[in-house]
């Protein structure tokens, strides 16, 4: 592993251990972390004379946010997966051959 | 910014889709140029889109306001991969994004109008601006900060036309007034953020940045410069 992708995997971590940290520590405090300044200005417009807002996805399915959150995790893991080595080859060591190549399309 | 369904007229909801249909068809034009020039940024292109995907969903408390919103990222992704496409994955990243209670289906055009399209082209414009003229982390992240105001201010926009086209620019100070003092403090975090972002990728891989039309300086090391000295 080269030494870029080992940053952006260290970095990757610790926005995850960020993410999910706030998103605690925010519940805990009363932080309104699902909605936020946006529910907030969406009831203000709805109040100030906007139509009534919801959500289009509740009329399919109530547990919409489970299907998406699942849906979207693996297939961001899969399309990074996938696509992180034809990304980053351009310059990047192939190892275990005793020497460094480069590598590129075209 | 993400204004949800319901909220906006029919009229209005109709003009931001086909603005933002405008943006999206150029996008899609360019990134299928571009993929063909290069392979390599389709698979670019897709770790942006869900770089913007997480940032723009990402809550943050303020503890100032008592409550929490997110940064863009829109402007980071239309300096590294360009903005016609970072308007045409926004569009797909705000659909991904209804389905955790984000915006909503008829709002996608009005949504992708201000963070993909409004955000990205402010971001990618600053950086335009001040790139050459100040330091790397400066001018991008500028650009972050300059597209994430902007941003806000272009849904508080949408919103006061919609509702109270008699009184826009009152309308736009109230919603303002509604995101403003979250917005501002993650405006600011995603000036360090985007900053910190692109001045690493220009220093450690500068063909990352050749994406969007601009290849960094050579970083002066220390031996290219005893070098030099040896030289003169």
């Amino acid at each position: 592993m080269d030494k870029f992708t080992k940053n952006a995997l260290i970095a990757c971590a610790l926005l995850c251990a960020f993410i999910i940290t706030s998103f605690y520590v925010g519940t805990a405090l009363g932080f309104n972390m699902s909605g936020g300044a946006d529910d907030k200005v969406n009831s203000l417009a709805t109040a100030d004379g906007g139509g009534q807002a919801h959500d289009s996805w509740y009329y399919v399915t109530q547990n919409m946010e489970y299907i998406g959150f699942g849906s979207i995790g693996m297939a961001g893991g899969f399309l990074c997966g996938y696509l992180w080595v034809m990304t980053f080859e351009e310059t990047s060591n192939i190892q275990g051959q005793g020497k460094t190549e480069v590598t590129r399309h075209n | 910014m993400h204004i949800a369904d319901g909220i906006l007229s029919p009229a209005w909801v109709i003009f931001w889709w086909l603005v933002a249909l405008v943006f999206i068809g150029i996008g899609v034009i360019q990134i299928r140029r571009k993929s063909i020039n290069n392979p390599q940024y389709l698979p670019m292109l897709a770790l942006m889109s869900a770089a913007v995907l997480v940032i723009s969903v990402w809550h943050v408390p303020v503890p100032v306001t008592g409550s929490s919103s997110h940064p863009c990222g829109t402007p980071m992704a239309a300096i590294i991969v360009g903005p016609f496409p970072v308007a045409a994955v926004t569009s797909i990243v705000l659909f991904f994004q209804t389905f955790v209670g984000h915006g909503g289906l008829t709002t996608i055009g009005a949504n992708d109008w201000s963070m993909g399209i409004v955000g990205a082209f402010s971001g990618y414009g600053v950086w335009l601006g001040l790139r050459g003229r100040t330091s790397i982390f400066w001018a991008a992240g500028l650009a972050g900060f300059v597209g994430d105001i902007l941003t806000y201010l272009t849904a508080a926009f949408e919103l006061a036309i919609s509702i109270h086209p008699e009184a826009v620019l009152r309308y736009i100070g109230i919603f303002m007034l509604g995101y403003a003092p979250t917005q501002l403090p993650l405006a600011i975090m995603e000036l360090v953020f985007t900053g910190l972002v692109v001045r690493y990728i220009a220093e450690v891989r500068p063909e990352m940045m050749k994406y969007a039309g601009w290849t960094p300086p050579p970083v002066k090391t220390t031996e290219a410069t005893e070098t030099t000295r040896g030289a003169g």
